[in-house]
């Protein structure tokens, strides 16, 4: 198989796989026969992996309920029902989906403060509705600092978390099998870095998009199903052997030729299928990093159980997408900005934002001058990420094209 | 005196004990100008001088993966006096020392590199289509530089330009924000490419991107882990320093980033931890007399 | 005795506790002192009226003054614990509630707090938690709460109690006092909201936005102005006073004159 091939195959295996993340697949989750535990947001593959049991995330499905084309129904359905329409979109899909009953009621609910306070109200909604309202839960509150003393206040709770998923569903928690999966963990972080580093190459060889692919699958598809996890270190050593190959040979994006390198500091969009191939085969703008393409992920340190939880709990503060960006001081984000720009050659940034994301809009002026300061070109869409009718992808690309030929980029 | 004095002259300390330790030292003096620097170089410094990145197959050695031990270390002063401008000192093995290994990239990671066992080793003989890869050093890089009218205005331009990027023929940077972990290539290893080189290159990027610049002085540490875990703490203290730093040069531009509702960082959580003992302890009593009227 | 949050709530379920709330100087301070006076005539006795206000606004406006407040409680006892350990902690939590009761101004059939202002800087959630627990053991010795809100809701909620069961949100013709009332009906739920239009025309009245819907009106009136200048209480405004019959008449029409 050429190159193209190879990675059409990783595309579709992967697109395969995202089925389980909507809210179909979720209902599919509940009936597999493993216990069946559902977070309110991104949650960690390790502990469901070691542990044998099946992690749905409930934002997630919002996500995916914006994406297709059943995406403009399903979020005026939910506006119908009277959720909130100033929350974010896939917070406000996670919560039709429970108001309207079509979530599935599981054994345990892991809810969280991070990384906004409407993944917070998904925790205090199921509260009140039943029967979720019956369900045990186990809270974890996220801290907003990044000190050792914050990794290893969350990593108390994160093992408490086990001890009451071991209460609640008869799993136990075996250390030997947890450091297996933690090392098998670090192995996946390793690969992912070394797709990140490939990246840079002039030109990109892989849509970079395909970080985030391989990071979904690593992460939120081995969580829900823990068969996938081994699953997911033989793709990501497929792509980065295609990916290597072709920086070897100096090959770019298949029909792309690249003029552009740009970051989209904030979510991929849900409707990213009509914005960012057109904008590569048009311009040849190539979008080489979004949140969830990067995995600044600190490996986990297994030399003691206390460090383990420490390690990974440092991880999901510091590496999970939005967790990052939204829950730490905003220099940290202005810092990413500057770093990704420099590392990866990018000639500009664009900052998306999106409905009911307050941290982005509070620190696009922070955003704005760190670029300023750095000579990096900088766009502010205020586009929603999820509700391509609030910014349609074509207004998002002519907005693009003329701030690329503005900015002489083009 | 400025927030860092003190740390340089630990740095220096530390490096003058580890030498009376015993260990391996090698001291090399940079031209003091740029061209000459520039000019001595094996491989090619600046702008697109590397293609950024360097494949696992590509790589002669690594440096400072996080098993190995990793530790990044920038110091600034107003005091030129403070550095012996132009100096490399080098304390352990140098890149040129590394040799050939059939390690494979993974199983670098897990064994920890330069110090796997000898059943690692068997296992590594067996190793499969893999891409050949490299040992990886213990590593810890320490940059100190000096100028009348450097301030912590200068803090945060000096850290940005401490992002290599393509600036290094032969040398990558990996994606990794707390410590530092790279690569240099076969080619360049060929080339002639050791630590002296790297150092040189350092000094002449940083030099030229900041006119304020006007001694520098680099030192590697590539001994043990033991060593690096030693100058980690000194960084992690370095990095409170820089933090207050960077949160005051916020505050001049008119953001005040200051996490005030931050419980870790909050003057009085141990007062609040004791209030939170008390009430623990209050409703402890409450259920007991509770359940013993319930009886 | 310490008590969980659902014991706090059994303790103070039946008692009406009303907060007052709405943007700066849109009349709440009046409505509190009227309303306090109407509860009180009409038979809710003991009540507690809570101040709010840093610089004691309904405090002054019922011609009283509060020497000791609340919130110097709460530096007291932080104080306490800073100084002397857990052991001091201990002893001020066990008497919280007396050291709340030493702050009240009593009368015959009522009792006025001061929230005052605090010089702690950190934010003390844990005391917080504590205090709360206190007052609500103290409310329940009452027939009602009045709150009258400086700084909204949320400020009652950490502050006071959380056991709100009816809030007064008094609106006039801005817009801001209208983005107020939108904030708070966010926060709370509808059904225990009251909208109170103060100082509004007839006019401003009918251009509203659709879905504010009124209980009433309380008109602009200049004895009420002149006695606010002169320092007077509100409550020796003679009977047949046009605000204060206003403000008696919408009680009556939503049958709170003693809920």
């Amino acid at each position: 198989m050429n190159h193209q091939e190879i990675l059409n195959q990783l595309d579709a295996e992967a697109n395969d796989l995202f089925k389980e993340l909507t809210i179909y697949g979720v209902n599919d989750n509940a009936r597999k026969g493993l216990p069946f535990i559902i977070a309110s947001d991104d949650a960690l593959p390790e502990i469901p992996v070691a542990m044998n049991f099946s992690l749905s995330i409930m934002t997630v499905a919002g996500a995916m309920g914006t994406a297709g084309p059943e995406a403009a129904t399903n979020i005026d359905r939910a506006t119908e029902m009277g959720i909130e329409n100033r929350l974010c979109n896939s917070v406000k899909m996670a919560a039709y989906y429970l108001e309207a009953g079509i979530l599935p009621v599981p054994d345990m609910i892991i809810t969280t403060n991070s990384p906004c306070d409407a993944v917070d109200m998904l925790g205090q909604l199921m509260d009140k509705y039943k029967p979720w309202a019956d369900v045990p839960k186990f809270r974890l509150d996220s801290p907003h600092g990044h000190e050792p003393s914050d990794f290893a206040y969350f990593g108390e709770q994160l093992r408490a978390c086990t001890r009451e998923i071991s209460r609640v569903t008869g799993r136990k928690f075996e250390m030997d099998r947890f450091l297996d999966v933690c090392n098998e963990s670090n192995k996946q972080a390793r690969l992912i870095q070394e797709f990140q580093e490939l990246k840079r190459a002039v030109p990109c060889p892989v849509d970079p998009d395909m970080a985030r692919k391989g990071w979904e699958i690593a992460r939120w598809i081995a969580a829900t199903d823990p068969a996938v996890f081994p699953k997911a270190t033989r793709w990501l050593e497929r792509l980065i052997e295609v990916t290597e190959d072709k920086v070897k040979h100096q090959l770019g994006i298949e029909g792309v030729d690249e003029k552009i390198r740009f970051l989209w500091y904030d979510v991929s969009p849900s409707w990213s299928s009509k914005l960012f191939p057109r904008l590569q085969k048009e311009l040849g703008a190539v979008c080489m990093m979004n949140y969830y393409s990067f995995a600044n992920w600190t490996p986990i340190d297994t030399s003691s159980e206390e460090r383990i939880m420490s390690s990974i709990a440092e991880k999901y503060l510091m590496g999970t997408p939005m967790t990052r960006q939204a829950m730490h001081p905003a220099d940290i984000y202005c810092e990413d900005v500057v770093r990704i720009c420099k590392e990866f050659k990018c000639d500009a940034m664009v900052m998306p934002c999106h409905i009911g994301h307050r941290d982005t809009n509070a620190y696009h002026k922070l955003a704005k001058d760190v670029c300023r300061e750095n000579g990096i070109p900088f766009l502010f869409l205020g586009c929603d990420v999820w509700d391509e009718r609030y910014m349609t992808p074509e207004v998002v690309f002519d907005r693009m094209k003329t701030f690329f030929e503005v900015s002489g980029l083009l | 005196m400025d927030v860092f004095d003190p740390y340089i002259i630990k740095c220096t300390n530390k490096i003058d004990e580890m030498v009376a330790d015993g260990k391996k030292i090698r001291v090399v003096m940079a031209p003091p100008s740029l061209d000459e620097i520039r000019g001595g170089l094996p491989i090619a410094v600046g702008p697109a001088a590397s293609q950024g990145v360097i494949l696992r197959s590509d790589t002669f050695v690594e440096l400072g993966n996080p098993e190995a031990g990793s530790c990044s270390i920038f110091l600034y002063t107003s005091q030129p006096s403070l550095l012996c401008n132009g100096r490399i000192t080098l304390l352990g093995p140098d890149i040129s020392d590394s040799g050939i290994s059939n390690l494979t990239f993974d199983e670098v990671v897990t064994s920890g590199g330069l110090h796997s066992s000898d059943q690692d080793l068997e296992l590594l003989e067996k190793a499969s289509h893999r891409a050949p890869a490299a040992k990886s050093f213990p590593f810890a890089q320490i940059i100190m530089v000096a100028g009348k009218n450097l301030s912590e205005n200068d803090y945060e331009i000096l850290k940005t330009n401490q992002i290599i990027g393509d600036l290094i023929e032969g040398y990558m940077v990996r994606s990794f924000t707390q410590n530092i972990w790279s690569r240099v290539s076969r080619e360049a290893a060929a080339k002639g490419f050791t630590f002296e080189t790297l150092g040189k290159a350092l000094m002449a990027l940083l030099k030229s991107a900041n006119p304020k610049i006007e001694a520098i002085e680099i030192a590697f540490v590539t001994t043990n882990k033991h060593d690096i875990d030693i100058l980690e703490e000194y960084a992690r203290q370095i990095q409170k320093i820089s933090k207050e730093i960077v949160k005051e040069n916020w505050k001049i531009k008119g953001y005040d980033i200051e996490c005030a509702s931050d419980c870790a960082s909050c003057d009085d959580k141990p007062v609040c931890d004791t209030i939170r003992d008390v009430l623990k302890e209050k409703m402890k009593e409450a259920r007991k007399l509770k359940n013993h009227k319930q009886k | 005795m310490t008590m969980s949050g659902n014991e706090s709530a059994k303790l103070t379920a039946n008692i009406p506790i009303i907060s007052v709330c709405g943007k700066g100087g849109v009349g709440k301070t009046v409505f509190s002192a009227l309303l306090g006076r109407i509860l009180i005539e009409n038979g809710l006795s003991p009540l507690l009226m809570v101040d709010a206000d840093p610089v004691g606004g309904l405090v002054s406006a019922i011609g009283e003054k509060a020497v000791k407040t609340l919130s110097g409680v709460r530096d007291m006892f932080i104080s306490e614990t800073r100084n002397g350990g857990k052991l001091s902690a201990k002893e001020a939590a066990d008497h919280l509630d007396y050291f709340i009761l030493n702050a009240l101004v009593e009368r015959k059939d009522f009792s006025m707090l001061a929230m005052g202002r605090t010089t702690e800087k950190g934010c003390f959630c844990s005391a917080n938690k504590l205090l709360r627990q206190a007052m609500d053991k103290i409310i329940s010795a009452y027939a009602g709460v009045l709150i009258d809100a400086e700084a909204g809701i949320e400020q009652i909620n950490r502050d006071v109690t959380s056991q709100v069961n009816r809030v007064f949100v008094i609106i006039d013709a801005s817009q801001r006092s209208i983005d107020t009332l939108n904030a708070i009906a966010g926060m709370v739920d509808p059904s225990q909201i009251t909208i109170i239009a103060n100082r509004i025309t007839t006019e401003d009245l009918l251009n509203l936005p659709t879905g504010i819907k009124v209980a009433g009106v309380i008109p602009a009136n200049e004895t009420v102005r002149q006695f606010d200048r002169e320092g007077r209480s509100l409550w020796q405004l003679p009977d047949d006073n046009e605000a204060f019959m206003a403000v008696k008449n919408i009680m009556k029409s939503i049958n709170l004159s003693n809920p």
